[in-house]
């Protein structure tokens, strides 16, 4: 459990809890059930970035389910303490604190768990009082709607998803959406099959959504305890190892200033447009026109691209 | 696709030139950039037989520049740069300030050409 006041998670006798109120363990009848993967995925993902979907939260939730079906809380506790989850987003516990994602979540008021819960919203029943074992943990989409949209197979479920997050986050970025409805939205509309496949692709879709960093800051992920990774994340070389190699020195290229993580959509477009013929350089790709210029000029160039595509501030 | 563009009516080539723009945007989406050179060659080869059939033709992209799909504006505005300059600046800039990667991307990296002087149209 991080240490932000009130924490991510939060575990009592009555199960494990997202803030600011989602049931990610709960009891049913003399068991304690775990949500869906997608379902973690989509509350914690979304508020604590795509990373977090590939370390040991799901397989901590099991274990902790185990330990409060045995009546032993303290361990439960400790096992959801064991975990280091990153900050949550600003943006997103801004939109939950401001009630932009309908009612309030249905175990908003966890630390008094004598309280009844309620359906979550968004579903028929939502905000109505409901069971305490109820017959399942109950996804905030509908997953019994139809998924016409959802590509059969891995490339076009990747190619759905870097194309529809760079459209939701256009919305997103131009006020007309909200980010955590656009990530809801794109985790409805891969369907509640959870595979490694859309685990894959919603991760990457919800990674194209990090906020620009500063170089600074960048750098520092990338180099920290539990930097993000694949396959939501990609490092990207500022220079370009290949066309370089023999040229720049190695020490230079494979620098911690010249290597940082970045969201695994972003790094596509960003080598996409090097391999790309343009008119602003006279038809060359900008790989062509960056080849035999300095280390220095192209990591100047390296860092204005990484800014316009939205990855530095 | 050079040979034969000539047999071709404005209308069409203008046609064409937009279907080569969403390629490009379903080669990009793929990753696919192994046909980007000749679609790049490809719409150089349109502007280029407009241009030679004289300065009315050269305009008929600018019809482009109200197209729904955001790539078919930028590639139409970027070569109409010399033709109608302030339509083409307006839209390459209204692109750049939206952000639909990879075009906004492209077109705010393009204004900076234009404005430096790196980038001169013709």
């Amino acid at each position: 459990m991080d240490n932000i006041d009130p924490p991510t998670l939060v575990c009592t006798e009555a199960g494990v809890f997202a803030w600011p109120g989602f049931a990610l363990v709960e009891r049913q009848g003399a068991r304690f059930v775990r949500a869906s993967e997608r379902e973690i995925g989509h509350l914690v993902g979304s508020l604590c970035g795509a990373s977090v979907l590939y370390g040991p939260l799901v397989s901590t939730l099991d274990r902790a389910a185990r330990f409060l079906e045995r009546g032993q809380v303290e361990k439960a506790r400790a096992s959801v303490a064991g975990l280091h989850l990153p900050p949550r987003s600003p943006e997103i516990e801004r939109l939950y604190r401001r009630g932009a994602l309908d009612r309030p979540p249905p175990f908003a008021k966890i630390f008094n768990p004598d309280l009844h819960p309620r359906w979550p919203a968004g579903q028929p029943d939502g905000g109505q009082f409901r069971p305490a074992d109820g017959a399942s943990v109950t996804p905030v989409s509908d997953p019994d709607e139809p998924q016409s949209n959802r590509p059969p197979t891995f490339r076009e479920l990747n190619l759905f998803g870097r194309q529809r997050s760079a459209d939701l986050k256009e919305k997103v970025l131009s006020g007309g959406l909200a980010a955590a409805v656009a990530i809801a939205r794109f985790a409805a509309e891969i369907g509640p099959v959870v595979t490694d496949e859309a685990r894959t692709v919603y991760s990457r879709f919800v990674s194209r959504f990090d906020p620009p960093m500063s170089l600074d800051e960048l750098i520092a992920r990338t180099n920290s305890d539990h930097p993000p990774s694949w396959p939501a994340y990609e490092n990207h070389h500022i220079v370009e190892v290949g066309p370089n190699n023999g040229k720049i020195p190695d020490s230079l290229l494979q620098s911690r200033q010249n290597q940082v993580i970045i969201p695994y959509y972003l790094h596509r477009d960003i080598s996409d447009f090097y391999s790309t013929p343009n008119e602003r350089y006279g038809g060359m790709t900008p790989r062509d026109f960056l080849r035999g210029k300095s280390y220095e000029e192209q990591y100047q160039f390296g860092l204005m691209v990484m800014h316009k595509f939205g990855v530095l501030k | 696709m050079k040979a034969g563009l000539q047999h071709l009516q404005d209308a069409d080539l203008v046609e064409r030139f937009r279907q080569l723009a969403l390629d490009k945007s379903r080669y990009l989406i793929e990753s696919n950039t192994q046909p980007l050179r000749r679609n790049f060659d490809d719409m150089k080869a349109i502007e280029q037989d407009l241009r030679r059939r004289g300065p009315e033709s050269r305009k008929a992209l600018s019809v482009l520049l109200d197209d729904t799909d955001m790539r078919v504006r930028y590639e139409a505005a970027i070569r109409l740069l010399a033709v109608v300059p302030d339509k083409a600046f307006a839209t390459v800039q209204a692109i750049a300030k939206r952000h639909l990667m990879p075009v906004s991307a492209e077109a705010a990296i393009f204004l900076d050409g234009l404005e430096s002087g790196e980038y001169k149209p013709e």
